[in-house]
Parts: C-alpha cells; structure tokens; sequence
C-alpha cells in the first residue's frame, strides 16, 4: 500500500496540472480515447513478454508509447476532420481496447485483463514509482516553460495563432502530455476509470480558481487528497482502491457544486 | 512610421465558400492614413475581409498584402480584435491575462519581462478597465468584455489595428470617443473597423470601404441614398449622419 500511496501523490501533480488544461480546454472525450486505446500497448507488451521474452518491455512502457501514438492520432483527427471527429474518435478509442484485449487473450500466461481495465493496487512495484516520479517531472517542466501560450491556446486559439504562437504543434503537445499523465495512474485506477480522476479534481478546483494556474495547483492538491483518503480507505475496508478512489472523486465533485450552488 | 506604400493591397481577389460567392474580383489599396470603415450589409463579406487580411482564410484567386508582405508574415504588425469571441465562461483567466495574450509572440515561454506589465497596464488605462485587472474576465459585463479585446489588440502597439464591430456592446461613453483613445494610445497605427452603425461611421471616418461582394472605397460624404440603397437594399432601417458633414442623409 505504501508504494500505492507514494505512486498516488505523486501522479497527482500532473494530474492536477494537465487535468485543468483537459478540462479548460473541453478535451475530455479525446482524453478518453487516448486513455482507452493504451490498452493496446498494455496488451502488445504482455504478450511480447511471455511469448518472446522481451522482459525489457514493461507494460507502462508499452502503454506510453501507444498513448502518445494515440495522442498524436487523435489530435490529427480532430484538426483535420472536425466532421466526422465525434466517430473517428469513437473508433480510436474501441479499436485501441481490441487490439489489447486480443493480445491479453493470445498471452500465453493468464493476464486478468481487469486488473488494467480498473486498476490493481498490487501491480504496483518500485520501477512504476520511478517511471511516475520522472514522467510527472516532465509534465510539469513543459507546463510551467509553456504556460502562457498554453492559456493563450486554451482560451482563444484564433488569437493565440495570430501572435505566432504555433497551435498545432503546442495543441499536438498537450495530448501528448495528456497520454503521459494518463499512463502514470493506469496502474492504480485502470484505463477505464482514469478519465475520472483526470477531470474531476480539476473541475472541482476550477470552481474555486481565477487563474488557469491556480486551478492546476488546486486540482493537484485535491488528486492528492483523493487519492490518499481513497487508498488507505479502500485498504482498511478490504474493497478495490480504483473504483473506491473515483466514487470519493464524484462524490466530492457533486458535494461541491451542491454546497456552492447554495452559498451563491 | 507610416508606411510609404499602401497598408493593404488586394489585387483581383475573389474567394467563394462552397456555392455561396462572398468576394468578386475585389481589386483596391488602402493608404496609410485616417481612419477607415468597412460597412456593407450582413453576409456581404465584411469579416471575411478582415479575415483575408489577417490571412486567417485564402483567397480562391488574385493576391494580398498587408503592409508590404503576404498577411500571415504581418502578423507581429497587427492588433486584431473579434467580433465574437467563443469561449468558456468558466474560464479561469483574469482581465491582465487576457490583455497580456496581444503581447505574446513566437518565442513566449515562461520568461515575462516586467516591462509587459507596464504595457499591460498602459493599455488598460486607456480603455477605462485599470481597476478591473484582476477580475476574472467571464464576470465582466458584455461591454467591459468589449473593453478588454480592444486592450489586447492595441497592447503590443501595432501598426494596423483591425476591430469587427468594435462598438457592438460598447456604451456611448467610450463609443464616442473611441477612435481618439485608440489614436492618443499609439498615433501611428492605420485603424481598420468593420461597423453596420453608419450614425458611427459617418461621425468618425472620413473614408469607407464598402462590401458587397464587390469592393469599392468612398469618402464618407458620398455615401449617398443610392449607394446605401445598392448596399442595404431597398429599405435600410435606419442611417444617422452626423451633422458636421452638412448632407440631407437622415433616412428612415
């Protein structure tokens, strides 16, 4: 549980962070794509493991380089055909857990795929705890050397690019950054219910925040606060930390809206 | 400086969306110099011409340039403000934020030189928003909102400054003397507006361009019933001039 709760707060910096950027910026539905399609990674390194022994191929690895495939693939969709985005989208995201659930099928040793679907707290080992702690580093590097025009990006791109700011690549970026954060906590929430935890903290921040930085910072102090009341709850009580850390999330989203709605 | 050639030069410009013909071969020059208004009626082509000279969309035929080069080249050069802008209103960003955005340029990262703050201010200042700096911008009213996008497009003092119905929620206070702020806050920039407020138009501008999927310039004091009527249609609604200029143009 120790490595769990480490893994936790740590992941939630760049959640917090790169959670407000999905949230200011109304991405969530790409975000979910790209989560969902890391399952084919997932699924390729497992089986490249076991059935050609390429141990060097941890599945956060394989999960990363698939997520920032999906990433740019997505982004690409969703600038080149505004029209059909909404299916091609869809497709993404479906083909993307085929892919993996086929290859967890065809691994010769037995791979419960729920455990990447939901999250399983005892995957995680001291080589996860590493990989986040470096991962989380570069999320936040790229965000705070590129904060403004990522606000600029965010709230009136038209404008953004007429100051020469150069969208496409920066846009192409933060869903880049998108799939990094969203692999961190796959191993703890799963790829199903990670978009939860990505977007909630950050909504629950933005309603309390004036400036997009505040919001990152709330949004991770939240993630943080979440994610360990959910792991040493769900732990004490014997029921799965994933699901048990994202009903915390919710509820404290509506909570929130609930309790503002009524000071207002 | 003003520019010894024209700001803006469209050479036999034509440009259709799809079936839907907005711009006929539109062939003009506009000078450095006074003021100028592009009126025309809805859908006549108004944006979309300030549009080709930002080079946010290209033209189907002929060639543009805006200050001495192709448009997207200009665009340091350039203050621009919407006539709409679609965002968020749960957009977490202040009023300086927003008015520092007209500052940013192809290298902006973390690095903010203090002077920008200056700027920021200054811009603020001459708009009437300097005790709205940190407010959230989503809070503001629809003309401090206004107010804000002009700040952000004359903040980096640019040489041509094009606004799209810049007096659509503005109040009378800053309307009237809109252009004699923007002029006092930089007085070399070429200022470009696109209004249907022809009460404005005439009190403010000697010169309009009007647009209708053909270009044609005219000083204010000919724009005459008849080309109203060629413009508007049969029955424009309702034109104030102003009285200074002396001509019987009160329609009704």
């Amino acid at each position: 549980m120790r490595q769990a709760l480490l893994l936790g707060i740590l992941a939630s910096i760049p959640f917090g962070t790169i959670g407000s950027l999905v949230v200011a910026r109304r991405i969530t539905y790409l975000a979910a794509a790209i989560a969902h399609a890391v399952l084919a990674g997932i699924g390729f390194s497992l089986y490249a493991q076991s059935a050609w022994q390429w141990t060097w191929l941890h599945p956060l690895v394989g999960a990363l380089v698939t997520g920032i495939m999906a990433a740019l693939l997505v982004g690409w969709v969703s600038l080149r055909f505004k029209a059909q985005e909404d299916t091609l989208i869809g497709a993404i995201w479906s083909v993307g857990m085929a892919i993996g659930l086929l290859f967890i099928f065809k691994t010769p040793q037995y791979i419960d795929p729920m455990s990447y679907l939901f999250g399983d707290i005892l995957m995680i080992s001291s080589v996860d705890s590493a990989l986040v702690a470096l991962l989380a580093l570069v999320v936040v590097i790229a965000t705070i050397i590129l904060y403004r025009p990522l606000v600029a990006l965010c709230f009136d791109e038209e404008f953004a690019s007429l100051r020469g700011v150069r969208t496409t690549p920066l846009y192409l970026l933060t869903l880049c950054l998108t799939a990094v954060t969203i692999v961190l906590l796959v191993s703890i929430v799963g790829i199903v219910l990670v978009i939860a935890l990505l977007t909630l903290p950050a909504a629950i921040a933005s309603l309390f925040s004036k400036k997009l930085w505040q919001m990152m910072i709330g949004g991770s102090v939240i993630c943080m606060i979440l994610t360990a009341l959910g792991t040493c709850l769900s732990y004490a009580w014997d029921l799965p930390t994933g699901p048990f850390i994202i009903l915390i999330a919710g509820a404290s989203y509506l909570i929130t809206l609930v309790l503002r709605s009524r000071i207002n | 400086m003003p520019h010894p050639e024209p700001i803006i030069c469209f050479k036999k410009v034509s440009l259709s969306f799809g079936d839907n013909e907005v711009l006929r071969d539109a062939d003009f020059d506009i000078e450095a110099g006074d003021p100028l208004c592009v009126v025309g009626p809805n859908g006549g082509g108004k944006t979309t011409l300030l549009r080709l000279m930002l080079g946010l969309i290209q033209p189907d035929q002929g060639s543009i340039s805006v200050l001495g080069k192709p448009p997207t080249k200009a665009h340091s050069e350039i203050g621009y403000m919407p006539q709409s802008l679609q965002f968020d209103p749960k957009f977490p960003v202040t009023v300086e934020e927003v008015v520092g955005m007209g500052l940013l340029h192809p290298g902006s990262l973390a690095i903010w030189k203090r002077r920008n703050n200056s700027h920021i201010q200054e811009a603020m200042n001459a708009v009437g928003i300097e005790s709205r700096g940190n407010d959230q911008f989503s809070e503001l009213s629809g003309g401090q909102k206004q107010r804000v996008l002009i700040a952000r497009a004359i903040v980096s003092k640019p040489s041509l400054l094009l606004l799209d119905e810049p007096t659509a929620n503005l109040d009378l206070t800053l309307e009237e003397k809109l252009l004699e702020t923007l002029l006092n806050f930089h007085p070399e920039m070429k200022i470009i507006m696109v209004s249907h407020d022809l009460g404005f138009v005439s009190s403010a501008v000697t010169q309009v361009l009007c647009v209708n999927k053909h270009v044609h310039t005219h000083p204010t004091e000919s724009v005459s019933p008849e080309l109203i009527q060629e413009l508007y249609g049969p029955s424009p609604r309702r034109i104030l001039h102003s009285s200074d200029l002396g001509h019987d143009h009160h329609h009704h």
